[in-house]
């Protein structure tokens, strides 16, 4: 543990502004005891080097689900004055917008139970996935600059969901102030062709379910459409894909001329940043908010084709089986947002790098039936041990700057993990024990094996412990989809061989 | 083992230490562990040959720069490599010239592994050491 670090209330920990020379506030970190007891030490010299950024206000932040990053740690959060403070891409990362989407259903556990390996294999056809990975959609640059700017109502009003959609994603799914002059020729031509694409990594679509003694808040629970015992539900994680991994490398080389200009230093190259009322800054800002368009407009066709293949197998209409969205929410991505400082309200750009936006009952963005009990907070878990819905709290809007954890949050690395569990033999346990995973990538389904992450229940207990956000519904998973190969290419060389073989025979 | 993969840094994504003895070997093994990152190599044929001019003006700054080339190719042109070939010349600025040899990616013959987001500067460096060169970076997965 650091030196110096006290606990300083129910699941908050403050490391002094004595621990580090330039640190202009102290940093924070939320957990447990059992999670400050394994904290990756990593994210002490992280979440001390965030603390040492010009602007920034209160204290530097960090979710129970914390970890070693780049810049910032995974978990990060920091808000800046918006005259004297600065926006970085290592605090928003390079996929930009990446975040959470979860689509009910009324369907139950008995009813797609026959069914899921037809379910989890017409997915894995329908939603392109891995390493590059294009989409189905074929956009010329004009049309793509309009889904950047337009984002998730573009892919509404061209067919792809329904109008109810984009009440429900923060920021209805188009953050304003999107400018694609501000976006490199490389950025639109690495990302143009991945609309509709979940990409690799830990990001994963997954079959899920509901049941009755995991409903921890049945008011709220019933407010997000989620209140029966074994109903089926659906999560999507994925972000911008190439074209906001693109926006943050194009400028991170444009911040790291501007400190020089700025008279800025950092304590890790990866904090390069540029004051936010700056030229740099502003058009930083600009060019981000395009990528988390793209990232909502992302997963808005995603969920589109989540429906489709939902009809193809169970027969049914995705009206007939309830398939509204919940929420879609952003875990990587920089905002302004108003919050009280000293005891004044102000203005602030808020960075969150691997935490959830958590805004508690009341707030105005929110759609009537959640501004009753606050916004929902879509928690992923590993893709063994199950995920959680939260509630934001009006705490977390005094104390954290409206944000709570994302996820588990690793433990181990990709190299250990990979090193102590085969990928075949993890997919035939979970098999055993009633998941089903598609992945063809064996090495990188290892990687994503649940002992590599933090316990989640852990995490979740930590933040209903500071009391930032709380627990409403816990999510088994029963079907995975990982960012792996698409077995299409597979099945239809497979039956031109068929056939050929067919006519041969004949002949 | 030209290059290592450091185990116990950069939790959730990769970070890589190569050390060769000259500065063309360093572009060349780090080039080799970007591709091994995203693919079996031997499953890659060399069916396409990219061509890259690049400089910069000091040789950590054009490492930097080669390594999110070959990042940014693998989702424009859809690309996976299976070897590189390298010149490096020194002027007014560190010039290098490459060429990426590979194919557009097949799922059904390439033994696709982890997609790579991009090359971050944490941690990143290129040295001189008392034997040769040393390179370190972490890669965004």
């Amino acid at each position: 543990m650091a030196t110096g670090i006290k606990n300083i209330g129910k699941g908050v920990w403050e490391i002094p502004v004595t621990y580090k020379e330039g640190m202009n506030v102290p940093a924070r970190i939320y957990a447990t005891d059992k999670l400050m007891k394994g904290m990756d030490e990593g994210v002490y010299d992280q979440i001390t080097n965030v603390a040492c950024l010009p602007g920034i206000q209160k204290a530097a932040l960090c979710m129970p689900d914390g970890h070693w990053g780049y810049g910032f740690p995974i978990g990060g959060v920091a808000a800046f004055d918006l005259d004297e403070g600065i926006i970085s891409p290592g605090g928003i990362g390079f996929d930009i917008n990446c975040g959470m989407r979860l689509i009910r259903t009324n369907l139950t556990y008995d009813e797609v139970k026959p069914k899921l390996k037809l379910l989890v294999d017409t997915l894995f056809k329908i939603v392109p996935v891995g390493v590059g990975g294009k989409g189905f959609l074929r956009l010329n640059k004009q049309q793509f600059k309009e889904v950047i700017v337009d984002g998730a109502k573009w892919c509404v009003d061209n067919g792809y969901g329904w109008k109810e959609d984009t009440d429900r994603i923060e920021e209805k799914g188009a953050i304003k102030g999107a400018d694609p002059a501000k976006i490199s020729d490389k950025a639109y031509s690495r990302g143009m062709n991945q609309l509709g694409t979940l990409g690799s990594g830990n990001h994963y679509l997954e079959i899920q379910v509901a049941y009755k003694n995991s409903i921890y808040d049945l008011k709220t629970a019933k407010a997000f459409g989620i209140d029966q015992d074994g109903q089926v539900v659906i999560m999507i994680h994925c972000g911008s894909r190439g074209f906001g991994h693109q926006v943050a490398t194009d400028y991170l080389h444009t911040f790291e001329d501007a400190m020089k200009k700025y008279d800025i230093t950092v304590k890790d190259r990866q904090l390069a940043c540029a004051p936010f009322n700056s030229k740099e800054g502003k058009d930083y800002f600009a060019a981000m908010t395009c990528a988390a368009n793209m990232a909502f407009a992302n997963r808005q066709i995603i969920m589109h084709q989540v429906r489709k293949g939902f009809s193809q197998v169970f027969g049914r209409s995705d009206e007939e089986m309830g398939m509204n969205l919940v929420y879609d929410v952003a875990h990587n991505i920089a905002k302004v947002e108003e919050y009280k400082v000293d005891g004044k309200k102000k203005k602030l750009v808020i960075h969150r790098k691997g935490s959830t936006r958590s805004f508690g009952p009341g707030n105005a963005e929110l759609i009537p039936a959640y501004r009753k009990v606050g916004q929902p907070v879509i928690i992923g878990g590993s893709m063994e041990t199950g995920s959680y819905l939260l509630v934001g709290t009006d705490k977390a809007m005094e104390e954290t700057f409206g944000s709570t954890c994302h996820g588990s949050g690793r433990t181990m690395s990709r190299a250990k993990a990979k090193h102590d569990i085969r990928g075949d033999k993890l997919q035939k346990d979970m098999e055993a024990r009633g998941i089903y995973v598609k992945a063809a990538s064996m090495s990188g389904l290892a990687e994503e094996a649940g002992f590599a992450y933090k316990n989640i229940s852990d995490v979740v207990e930590a933040v209903e412990e500071s009391g930032i956000s709380k627990a409403v519904v816990g999510l088994k998973p029963i079907g995975n989809i990982k960012g792996t190969v698409n077995i299409l290419g597979m099945i239809v060389p497979f039956f031109v061989l068929l056939i050929v073989l067919f006519f041969l025979l004949i002949l | 083992m030209p290059y290592m993969i450091l185990k116990d840094e950069a939790t959730a994504d990769v970070a890589f230490v190569v050390q060769e003895k000259n500065l063309k070997d360093i572009f060349q093994t780090s080039a080799k562990a970007v591709f091994n990152t995203l693919v079996e190599t031997k499953s890659v044929g060399k069916t396409i040959v990219k061509e890259l001019y690049l400089e910069e003006t000091d040789p950590e700054k054009l490492l930097l720069k080669f390594l999110e080339e070959i990042v940014y190719i693998k989702d424009a042109d859809n690309m996976v490599f299976s070897s590189v070939e390298i010149s490096l010349a020194q002027g007014h600025a560190m010039i290098l010239r490459a060429q990426l040899l590979g194919e557009n990616i097949d799922p059904k013959k390439h033994k696709l592994k982890l997609d790579v987001k991009a090359v971050t500067l944490h941690m990143f460096r290129l040295q001189k050491k008392k034997n040769g060169w040393e390179a370190k970076f972490v890669l965004d997965i």
